[in-house]
């Protein structure tokens, strides 16, 4: 186990717990959907849209593991050399501008959700409110970024 | 059109440095329409971007067929596949080579990563192949090309991601890759059989596998067999969706995993799940940023004036993709799979629409190309799996292991592309 920072206390057994829970819940809600419909004549209301709402969230929950581990897809054909040339600081370097992007992408998901929510936009289907779909995002995009800046602080 | 390639050039400028290719393209991209069209619209582009990828319910596939491919890795198969394959094929001349090549696509079948395939397959068949004095060349050129056949056949994640760029029905996409997968099949096997008569010494034949434990490992294998045919047969006879299909397949999986004593503990689960769901997000980060920079691009007018400009040369269609291809193939020498995918099609969409080319033709093509590149210098990243394995083999003789696999890997293209049917009859015939 890595040794954490104080910005990152833990070994992300939360984040890890509820992305585990979100994906799982998306291959049981399917599954319970297709079995409902051809067995029980029963499908799951709005399975759709709840399926598209556990993407989103297992999707940006994932990403703050992802920039944990630092395993966003790279090219590493020329990593040996640079890293040679350049030692840490382009590591730390490339770790805060992947933190940046993470930091708009949520900033741009916390705008859309927060005029959803004060639009009191909601689901066509189940009628469940749209921030639903981008605040938990933007909530996790945060997170990612904050765990991939500790990445990089650690690193340089 | 200055504009574009100078952000093309960019990208790759700061991929080669080491940005990540999702972080890469979403900043060039963002800049770029910022500069044309200021900053409150370029912000908007992103978040709109973002948020309709990411709950994009056909989308929903690709983390459940990733979690299906974790499942049935984790339910430890890969043995009895090749045990399986061994029991037919082990006694005859290049019998091990054949087998590895049957279990790799048996595997990757459900498993859909061509990296996982050749990193089992490694400590699977190699070892036997080593045992039966097979050449390390033969060996591991086998294993690496073998790993590939994931791309091709169903469900494979780039064809997923293809469907999403080119707007295409990815059940119909899945249904297309049948056949030139199987046909890959042949052409290894093939390939295979050309090596062992020409080189009998690199390819002996093994010991009949008999008894018990040849008829135990094709029983083994069977549960994965009718879980593949339940997934594909459910989109091909429209009893499913494909994210259906997929729910039905890694619930399928688990329950392999579960009869085979894997997935007893909460543990096992959650570390599963988090394979999957951090696999996805690695993948959706790439997608978001190169979705924002095709939007660019296409706000550069780069794809039209290349579609005038390809209209002048008066291009078949045929020599549209050959072209395309031709330019896959050197993108390949720098990214993977994914980021050929994402840069090279949105590009050239309006040049194939113009030209009336069949886009699930099209896909299967662009895709065979991305294949290819995984095991050719210099990234051949399946090639750098396979050396992580073995340590004691060079690079350069895996690297030459390959090339009989590449090359009918290229007779394969050259005859998809020659006859498009291979790949757009079967989904015709689903409708």
């Amino acid at each position: 186990m890595q040794r954490r920072t104080a910005l990152v206390p833990g070994d992300l057994m939360v984040l890890r717990g509820i992305t585990a829970l979100l994906l799982f819940a998306m291959m049981a809600l399917t599954f319970i959907d297709v079995i409902g419909r051809y067995l029980l004549s029963a499908p799951v209301y709005g399975a759709a849209e709840m399926i598209q709402i556990l993407l989103a969230a297992t999707i940006f929950s994932g990403l703050g593991l992802v920039s944990d581990q630092d395993a966003h897809i790279t090219v590493d054909l020329f990593e040996a050399p640079l890293s040679r040339a350049f030692g840490q600081g382009r590591r730390a370097l490339i770790g805060i501008v992947s933190a940046l992007g993470l930091l708009v992408i949520g900033w741009q998901l916390g705008v859309i959700g927060l005029h959803a929510w004060q639009t009191e936009r909601t689901t066509l289907v189940l009628d469940w409110p749209q921030a639903l779909l981008s605040l938990p995002g933007a909530v996790f995009c945060l997170i990612a970024a904050v765990l991939q800046f500790n990445r990089s602080l650690r690193r340089s | 059109m200055i504009s574009a390639l100078i952000a093309f050039a960019l990208v790759i400028a700061l991929c080669f440095f080491g940005i990540r290719i999702g972080f890469a393209t979403l900043f060039v991209g963002l800049g770029g329409f910022m500069l044309e069209r200021g900053i409150g619209p370029g912000m908007s582009l992103l978040g709109g971007q973002v948020m309709e990828t990411a709950s994009s319910y056909s989308l929903s596939v690709v983390p459940l067929f990733v979690l299906m491919g974790v499942f049935i890795y984790r339910a430890d198969i890969s043995g009895d596949l090749y045990r399986a394959a061994h029991a037919r094929l082990g006694h005859r001349k290049g019998g091990l080579a054949h087998s590895t090549v049957l279990a790799c696509a048996g595997f990757s079948a459900v498993c859909g990563s061509s990296l996982a395939t050749a990193a089992t397959m490694t400590r699977v068949a190699l070892p036997p192949m080593r045992r039966y004095r097979y050449s390390d060349r033969l060996a591991t050129g086998t294993i690496a090309a073998g790993g590939t056949l994931g791309i091709m056949i169903p469900p494979s994640v780039p064809l997923m991601i293809y469907g999403l760029i080119a707007e295409q029905d990815i059940g119909r996409l899945f249904i297309a890759g049948i056949v030139p997968g199987l046909l890959l099949v042949v052409s290894f096997m093939i390939a295979v059989a050309i090596w062992a008569s020409l080189r009998p010494e690199d390819a002996p034949p093994g010991e009949r596998l008999e008894g018990e434990g040849g008829r135990a490992a094709v029983r083994a294998v069977l549960p994965i067999l009718a879980l593949f045919l339940l997934v594909l047969g459910g989109i091909y006879g429209s009893v499913f969706t494909p994210t259906e299909a997929a729910g039905i397949g890694a619930t399928g999986a688990a329950l392999i995993a579960l009869t085979r004593g894997h997935l007893w503990k909460l543990s096992e689960w959650i570390d599963a799940l988090v394979e999957a769901s951090v696999t996805t997000a690695g993948l959706f980060m790439v997608v978001f940023g190169t979705m924002v920079f095709a939007q660019y691009i296409n706000l550069s007018g780069m794809p039209f004036d290349l579609m005038f400009w390809l209209n002048d040369m008066e291009l078949s269609p045929l020599g549209l993709v050959t072209g395309i291809c031709v330019i896959a193939l050197l993108l390949g020498m720098i990214f993977e799979s994914l980021g050929i995918l994402l840069l090279l099609v949105p590009v050239f969409m309006p040049a194939l629409l113009a030209a009336q080319v069949d886009l699930i033709w099209f896909g299967i093509v662009v895709v065979l190309v991305t294949e290819l590149g995984l095991i050719t210098p210099p990234i051949g990243m399946n090639v750098f799996v396979v050396r992580s394995v073995v340590e004691d083999v060079r690079m350069a003789d895996i690297f030459a292991g390959v090339l009989p696999f590449a090359l009918a890997m290229l007779a394969v293209l050259a005859l998809v592309l020659a006859l498009p049917e291979l790949a757009t009859w079967l989904p015709g015939l689903a409708g």
